[in-house]
């Protein structure tokens, strides 16, 4: 039923809404700018879903909203440059070095976009490498060999500020 | 802080302290709905219809061979480049032929091509074409009012489908954009369908604004089925060149006086 269809929905917009954003701002490194991803995204699910219906929504989200990042990188190269003062403007939980987060901040955006996309979605979002793959539309061999490559960068640049420190993949299925 | 760290950890940290959303979910469905209404152009149609040819009918507008119908003077949206040919202050909404858009399309189609499964409604029609290169769709999406029936969202949203810095499109899409000097916009665009269930799923486009407000959309893909593939063939069956023949055509509107309007061919 078409009722049924807008419940689920809405439930689903307002229950990942908050959760894509943030998602969307470790892509971009905006908080505008990931709104507007966001926005973009859902409302495509949402037309998808009501027109011809939409077997999974989260994977067709993650899809979307890889492609709609993906896609924004490559009509707007002028935009290449997140705001790293933003970053640093933010209030950081007290136990945890400011610095540390802001380098991991800078450190992601210093990634190519596919890498950045692969890291998120493997490690934020804790997909699969199959599941990074197809929302990415690429195969789980290049979702490795970006994610292995993207670690060694994200190492170098966090034992650069903490050679102490040790970077494990923590999630991840 | 020694030892290893989390990245999923080090991410949450990353998101911390993150501004209130601005739009929230509630933009999202006013976003969908929007297109839903452009997709739909349905009920109060035939009224702003009537009064689109009682408006019409009162015009004196000049007949541009070869494009499309020029139907308004031009004002709709910010003047481009060359002349206008129309003279008269009203903008003349952009009306819908009254017969259906399968037997336009059917007729606007280059010779040769076998068709079926059709699928035919107010404002939309598909077509599967076979050229002998595999079975691949064709669209044409009609929407008169797409400038007037959608009051939510604003006229520079609509309009930023029609330039290519602003118009959402796949990812790796070639895209031109121009307007005629009868004020007729035509965005040209090839590249990726960006469906995710059909990555390799291409498609070339022509969506196209009159001075009155109406909007054409023709579309080819190279499946039969662009949103699950598989493609039949490494690119689409039509050219930019025979969609823009098609989406040019003024057979899609209402002649602006009283009487059966551009002929079904």
């Amino acid at each position: 039923m078409a009722s049924d269809v807008e419940a689920e929905l809405h439930s689903y917009v307002e229950a990942r809404y908050l959760h894509l954003r943030r998602t969307a701002y470790l892509l971009c490194g905006d908080w505008h700018r990931a709104e507007d991803i966001v926005q973009t995204t859902l409302a495509r699910v949402v037309v998808a879903a009501r027109r011809r219906g939409v077997e999974n929504l989260d994977a067709y989200t993650r899809t979307a909203l890889a492609r709609v990042y993906l896609d924004e990188r490559r009509r707007l190269p002028w935009r290449r440059e997140g705001p790293l003062a933003e970053a640093a403007a933010l209030p950081q939980p007290p136990a945890i070095d400011q610095a540390l987060s802001v380098t991991l901040l800078a450190a992601l955006r210093s990634l190519p976009p596919r890498q950045r996309a692969a890291v998120v979605l493997r490690y934020w979002e804790d997909r699969s490498t199959e599941e990074t793959a197809e929302a990415l539309g690429v195969s789980p061999g290049t979702v490795k060999s970006q994610c292995a490559k993207a670690m060694a960068t994200l190492r170098a640049s966090l034992d650069g500020l903490r050679p102490q420190l040790s970077l494990n993949e923590g999630g991840g299925a | 802080m020694t030892g290893d760290l989390d990245l999923r950890e080090l991410l949450e940290f990353a998101t911390e302290g993150e501004p209130p959303p601005v739009l929230g979910p509630a933009g999202v469905f006013r976003r969908a709905d929007a297109i839903r209404r452009r997709r739909r152009v349905a009920t109060g149609l035939a009224g702003v219809a009537t009064v689109g040819v009682l408006v019409a009918a009162g015009l004196t507008i000049t007949e541009r061979p070869g494009g499309p119908r020029p139907d308004s003077d031009g004002s709709a949206f910010p003047a481009g480049p060359g002349p206008t040919t129309a003279t008269s202050a009203p903008v003349a909404p952009s009306v819908l032929a009254p017969v259906s858009l399968l037997h336009t399309l059917r007729a606007l189609l280059p010779a040769g091509l076998k068709t079926g499964k059709p699928v035919d409604d107010a404002y939309m029609a598909q077509l599967v074409i076979t050229d002998g290169d595999g079975r691949t769709l064709v669209e044409v999406d009609v929407q008169p009012g797409y400038l007037s029936n959608d009051a939510k969202t604003p006229r520079s949203d609509l309009l930023d489908k029609f330039a290519c810095a602003t118009r959402d499109m796949g990812a790796g899409a070639k895209c031109s954009a121009e307007t005629l000097p009868d004020q007729t916009r035509i965005v040209s665009v090839t590249g990726p369908a960006d469906e995710p269930k059909a990555p390799a799923v291409r498609l070339r486009q022509i969506d196209l604004l009159t001075p009155g407000g109406g909007r054409v959309v023709a579309t080819a893909w190279n499946a039969e089925n662009p949103s699950r593939g598989p493609v039949t063939r490494a690119e689409p069956a039509l050219d930019l060149l025979q969609l823009r023949q098609i989406a040019t055509s003024n057979r899609w509107w209402a002649a602006p006086t009283s009487g059966p309007a551009g002929r079904t061919g």
